[in-house]
């Protein structure tokens, strides 16, 4: 019972939500929910091919190999690999998130999944194409930059945090 | 357009690994639609929380806030709400533009994308879903602070 309330609270938080601002003003609710239903959309025709696609990393990827370019002791290699898939993999950044996770169970870094998370969201290469457009070069490329630094700044503070109370040997 | 290419890539793989080994592939088909089925009703908060985001506060508002805003105020506000709102960037990348076009400080543009894009208020519950409360929190927090500085240094460079 107490799973259950765990699993699906916060979605039937979300629709109470929707149905109180259709209450309230039926236009915005109109509008979020179209909103709601394209983004909707769009996540069915993402998700299910990239758990596909992780259903197949988890069997045919061996260990060793995330490790070797993702685990501890990968160094430079590591994060230059985070930098590297987080800028170029594409689509949206809730998808990210199970990637992440999978790279996780399959023994890459803390500090590595939280470098290309937070690349994967703030320094992916067609959006730095666009932001050069309208932000102008200098803009753009100084924000990548500090960006890319501080998102192995940003994984070497959380893995630290996350594993200093139970230090792995 | 991305979601058809990859649809394509995972069915032709699925059916090379099916040629491969089938009892793996069983185990991937298995697996795939566990985490599926565990991860939807997070993901489904994390549609109704973007639609009620974008209804409520448009683009629009946010267009009358930055613009009005200036020193360091302005800054955190603007970083503040670049982590709680989620606009798409093809939306907010011109109407930063603009905002920056019509004054707006190089400071308060840059944090308010830079925490846009870092920080996740709204994709929040898959991300703790997936990563654990702990990571979340301080990955999105660390994000927030990181994303002054880098504003910060913006302003010394650019300015």
């Amino acid at each position: 019972m107490k799973k259950a309330a765990q699993k699906y609270g916060s979605v039937v938080l979300v629709i109470i939500a929707n149905v109180a601002l259709w209450c309230f003003s039926p236009s915005a609710g109109t509008k979020s929910t179209a909103i709601a239903m394209n983004v909707f959309k769009e996540m069915l025709l993402i998700l299910p091919p990239v758990f596909l696609l992780l259903g197949l990393l988890n069997v045919w990827v061996p260990r060793e190999v995330i490790e070797r370019y993702m685990g501890r002791g990968s160094g430079i290699k590591g994060a230059l690999v985070s930098m590297f898939l987080g800028s170029t993999l594409g689509g949206p950044l809730y998808a990210a998130f199970p990637v992440a996770a999978a790279l996780l169970a399959k023994g890459a870094r803390v500090s590595n999944v939280v470098t290309f998370l937070t690349v994967k969201a703030a320094a992916e290469i067609p959006l730095v194409a666009v932001e050069i457009r309208f932000l102008g070069l200098p803009f753009a490329l100084w924000r990548l930059g500090l960006t890319l630094a501080a998102a192995v700044a940003i994984g070497l503070l959380v893995e630290r945090k996350v594993e200093a109370p139970h230090p792995r040997s | 357009m991305y979601g058809l290419v990859l649809y394509l890539i995972s069915i032709i793989l699925v059916i090379v690994s099916w040629k491969a080994n089938r009892d793996r592939t069983r185990e991937a088909l298995r697996m795939a639609a566990k985490t599926l089925v565990r991860t939807a009703p997070f993901m489904v908060t994390v549609v109704g929380l973007i639609g009620l985001l974008l209804a409520l506060i448009p683009p629009e508002w946010i267009r009358t806030y930055l613009g009005n805003q200036a020193g360091l105020a302005g800054t955190v506000g603007a970083a503040l709400i670049g982590a709680i709102t989620l606009i798409p960037g093809l939306i907010a990348f011109p109407l930063a533009g603009s905002l920056y076009q019509e004054g707006a400080s190089t400071m308060t543009i840059a944090a308010f994308i830079t925490t846009l894009t870092m920080v996740g208020v709204v994709t929040a519950p898959v991300e703790v879903q997936q990563l654990g409360k702990k990571i979340t929190l301080w990955r999105n927090g660390l994000s927030l602070v990181f994303a002054i500085l880098i504003a910060a240094t913006m302003e010394a460079i650019l300015n």
